[in-house]
């Protein structure tokens, strides 16, 4: 049985799908069905006090089903970090979180240094921590003994849709990896997500290419296939490359020899 | 009359009251809330004995969209 464990979690989909950009609340929730994700990242903001009764994520997509990763998306330093996720640990009740401690707006780069001094409080706090990080074998080292529960390195930047330009790093990563590798951002495309797949990692996270397909609906069960077509192939091991033809069909009984 | 920070914004309010009280008066579920009160996070069986006072600064945060 092929089982996505994260911590002492299992998930069906292998498909985490981030739940930012998308034009509604209807949307995002036809969306998240329509890619069979049952991990989804969230963001923690202010309330909207002047009209409480405008409606929230919750009322659309229900924590007990889908389970909710709540992210730090717009922190940039260990404290603003931690505070985002110790008050999401209060707002769900539940210690399964992403790190993210950015270090620069245009490139929405991981700060790393920061980022490693987070996960450490956090890991000691008793958080479950799934981390964005560089694509930096050493870091993703770092950061499994500091006892995070997943790395996750960017395949390019936030948003991009740039792809895997550098999956020989990825591939490292997933190698010395006792921990799931799920690629995080910059999946722009189907063949993106199968790719990572293929190499081995045992998840990836999209959000952008879902929310700003022209049909986020059906990219959304794009995504959900290509993860799957992925991990089969990665799990059915590929025919070996060679540099010459192989006739596919027998050459003995041929009508002219 | 006091004065908190409520989400960033300085609003007056005529007497003292618990988080509880506050939520309700804003019509928000806490079920689907955290509050933190001063920078610490208020566990939410403690929100109908922590009373809110003059200058108190308050945060009232929800889970959204995001990435």
């Amino acid at each position: 049985m092929d089982q996505f464990k994260i911590g002492d979690r299992i998930f069906k989909s292998r498909l985490i799908v981030g739940t930012g950009k998308y034009n509604s609340l209807e949307e995002t929730s036809d969306a998240i069905n329509s890619s069979g994700a049952d991990l989804v990242t969230v963001a923690v903001r202010r309330v909207n006090i002047t009209n409480p009764n405008e409606p929230m994520l919750m009322d659309y997509i229900d924590p007990k089903k889908i389970t909710y990763l709540p992210n730090t998306a717009g922190c940039y330093s260990s404290d603003d970090a931690l505070r985002t996720l110790r008050l999401a640990k209060e707002s769900g009740g539940w210690n399964l979180v992403k790190l993210e401690v950015l270090g620069d707006e245009k490139t929405l780069y991981p700060n790393m240094q920061e980022t490693i001094k987070s996960a450490k409080i956090l890991v000691k706090e008793g958080f479950e921590v799934m981390v964005y990080c560089s694509d930096d074998p050493i870091a993703c080292k770092q950061l499994e003994e500091i006892g995070v529960v997943a790395v996750m390195p960017l395949g390019s930047l936030i948003g991009s849709g740039q792809g895997i330009p550098n999956k020989i790093n990825i591939e490292i990563i997933k190698n010395q990896s006792k921990i799931p590798v799920i690629v995080d951002a910059g999946i722009g495309t189907a063949s993106d997500a199968v790719i990572a797949m293929e190499i081995g990692c045992d998840g990836v996270l999209v959000n952008t290419a879902i929310a700003k397909a022209k049909n986020p609906i059906l990219m959304a069960e794009s995504m959900k296939n290509a993860v799957i077509a992925g991990r089969q192939c990665y799990l059915s091991g590929r025919m070996e490359k060679k540099n010459l033809a192989s006739p596919s069909s027998p050459v003995k009984g041929k009508i002219n020899s | 009359m006091i004065e908190i920070q409520l989400n960033g914004e300085r609003t007056e309010f005529s007497n003292n009251f618990t988080i509880q009280e506050l939520l309700t008066k804003l019509s928000i579920d806490k079920k689907k809330v955290a509050v933190e009160l001063n920078g610490a996070v208020v566990p939410k069986q403690e929100y109908s004995f922590i009373k809110i006072a003059n200058k108190d600064v308050v945060e009232i945060v929800t889970f959204i969209g995001g990435g």
